[in-house]
């Protein structure tokens, strides 16, 4: 931890305000990034950011520097952002209820190309997701959690966030497989 | 297959995982008005904590100005009969009323009376109160009345009946200044009460009929101290109390989210004191951290207002251990400012009084707690309520004393909160409460 961010936190802890601007500054595009991954949109993603710098502000005693305070911050928007899902799911999915087409729409080589899109255009994939695909995509993919701890953290079974996380790769294939398409077309429009 | 799949989660992890974009300005701004928010409650109640702090000292200050002379009689006693030694008297001297009580007093209706009176006493040393007997003798003198049989008796009762005759004795020659001044009022208490509180509520509004059948009475508990001014048969008190207000919900299915631990989190919002009902009638309420409902048929989850219910929930509680049935008790501290009237109706061997008032209560916390795992936690807070109330308070109180200074006090009371707890939905919620209060009264 540098200089910088310890006298930030002492900051912090005293309840300095531009202390708190400045902590703010430091992580709150890092986790604005994870708001909109989880968020079902933006104004869900900016109440997420808002109500995890309370809770840091109000909770940063219980830092004990073990571990990055990004890491640390991190986990509490994910926090926020499953109890975000929680309130606001419809009921626990069953997954047989969004058929979705099991072809393998993309192929190696397009799978290739898509490191090409933008991280914003992959957001926009992400964000496109059925709410309990992009939690158990989101947690799996992207924090590395397994199969049982999304269980227990979603309330669901393991078979079913095993198949969630299926569902959700499909869906971004296609999403990926649409998005070349649409590429195409507007060069050929283009040309 | 396999390989694409990881692909897939690989492009998005390494795509995504540092993604960091700019963030709109208005996100900064309301943080810090929600800070200041906070800050401003944090203030007010520390404020509010002081105020009420220094209402006590304040009327505790009134109590002992008032308690102090508005009109003084100074008489003297002498001992006509042994002399004293050394500031000492003897053990069974005879104390007459002086003939010059008069002379100091002439407008006292009482002087003229005292004159030549004789009256035994015991008094100990110059400069303390006078005895008990001695004060019993000069009220007989003063009032033109004998003290009643059981003031004569019970030394206790004297600061009950007696009390606006404060008699203090000083030495001078052979004779004893007896000074006895009337006060506004007749004496100052301090009472110290707590009782195990049992809690209920009123409920008006849409489908209030409905919402009773699933209360059950919460047992919690209040505390505090009094100043006690009183007056003849007339008291009033003024004090502060911490009392806890609770409404309880049976039947609660909880289902434990996981991820949040209580040790980390506290988080904020949502549960609903009145709570809400759903079209089926249903009780929902939805913290943060869990889903609380109750049960027949379960409910698994809710959007926004409106609440879905599935055929197959029981099947999903067996299989979902994380779910149990329980009660889900909110919480509600209260700071407490009473105000209370009493008339004593018997004050004989003990004292018994019908007592009635109002009381100040700002809402301190409040917390929302469900038995899991055999233990009582923390599952959320309720938001939505009213931070200042007005409860009426009517009862009995029974003082019994057993030594001079001292009384055993027996309060029982009845509490019914005027303004609803909860505002901004459909349904009002007026707790009453039911406690008797034991404590200590103690002469000031």
């Amino acid at each position: 931890m540098t200089d910088q961010l310890r006298e930030i936190i002492a900051g912090c802890l005293k309840g300095e305000l531009s202390a708190q601007e400045k902590l703010y500054r430091l992580y709150a595009g890092k986790m604005w990034g994870v708001c909109r991954r989880y968020a079902m949109d933006a104004e869900q993603a900016k109440d997420i950011l808002q109500e995890g710098f309370i809770v840091i502000f109000e909770k940063l005693h219980q830092y004990k520097g073990k571990g990055s305070l990004e890491g640390w911050m991190r986990r509490i928007f994910v926090n926020l952002a499953l109890a975000e899902y929680r309130k606001k799911r419809l009921f626990f999915y069953d997954t047989n209820e969004l058929p979705i087409n099991l072809q393998d729409d993309v192929s190696e080589e397009e799978l290739e190309e898509a490191w090409e899109f933008s991280e914003e255009e992959l957001m926009e994939m992400i964000t496109s997701l059925p709410p309990q695909y992009r939690m158990v995509f989101n947690l799996y993919a992207i924090e590395g959690m397994s199969h049982k701890e999304i269980a227990q953290m979603l309330g669901i079974s393991e078979g079913t966030s095993k198949s969630n996380l299926f569902r959700a790769r499909e869906w971004l294939k296609k999403k990926i497989a649409g998005k070349k398409e649409m590429v195409q077309k507007t060069l050929k429009l283009k040309s | 297959m396999r390989r694409s799949e990881n692909r897939i989660d690989r492009l998005f992890r390494e795509k995504l995982s540092h993604y960091e974009a700019e963030v709109s300005l208005h996100v900064w701004e309301k943080i810090t008005d929600r800070l200041a928010q906070r800050r401003r409650m944090r203030l007010l109640r520390i404020y509010l904590s002081f105020a009420a702090s220094v209402a006590l000292v304040i009327s505790l200050g009134i109590g002992y100005y008032l308690g102090q002379s508005r009109a003084s009689r100074v008489f003297s006693v002498t001992n006509s009969q042994q002399q004293h030694n050394a500031g000492t008297l003897s053990k069974t001297n005879t104390i007459e009323i002086a003939a010059n009580a008069a002379k100091s007093e002439p407008s006292h209706p009482a002087s003229h009376h005292l004159q030549g009176k004789k009256y035994e006493g015991q008094p100990s040393t110059p400069e303390d109160t006078l005895s008990f007997d001695t004060i019993r003798s000069i009220h007989t003198v003063v009032n033109h009345n004998p003290l009643p049989g059981y003031l004569a008796s019970n030394p206790g009762m004297c600061r009950l009946e007696n009390s606006n005759h404060q008699l203090k004795k000083t030495l001078s020659g052979n004779s004893i200044q007896a000074e006895i001044k009337r006060s506004v009022i007749d004496r100052v208490y301090l009472s110290f009460t707590a009782t195990p509180l049992y809690s209920y509520r009123v409920v008006n509004g849409v489908q209030s009929a409905t919402l009773d059948k699933f209360e059950k009475p919460a047992i919690t508990f209040s505390a505090g101290m009094n100043a006690i001014f009183t007056k003849g048969r007339l008291q009033f008190s003024l004090g502060t109390y911490f009392t806890q207000m609770a409404l309880r919900i049976d039947n609660v299915m909880l289902r434990r989210n996981g991820l949040l631990s209580f040790d980390t989190y506290a988080l904020d919002k949502n549960v609903q004191p009145a709570t809400l009902l759903n079209s089926s009638g249903k009780i929902i309420t939805d913290t943060h951290e869990w889903i609380a409902s109750n049960s027949e048929p379960f409910i698994t989850a809710q959007y926004s207002d409106q609440t879905f219910l599935r055929n197959d929930d029981r099947e999903l509680a067996q299989m979902n251990k994380n779910i149990e049935l329980t009660s889900l008790t909110q919480k509600f501290n209260y700071l407490e400012i009473p105000l209370n009237f009493q008339y004593n109706i018997y004050q004989r061997q003990f004292l018994l009084g019908i007592q009635a008032g109002i009381n100040a209560n700002l809402l301190v916390s409040n917390a929302t707690m469900a038995k899991v795992d055999g233990r009582q936690i923390r599952v959320g807070e309720t938001t939505s309520l009213r931070t200042f109330n007005i409860v009426t308070t009517c009862g009995l109180s029974v003082a019994i004393p057993f030594t001079d200074r001292l009384s055993f006090l027996i309060e029982p009371r009845l509490r019914y909160y005027i303004f609803s707890v909860n505002r901004g939905v459909a349904i009002d919620t007026h707790p009453y409460t039911y406690g008797i209060y034991t404590g200590i009264m103690i002469r000031y």
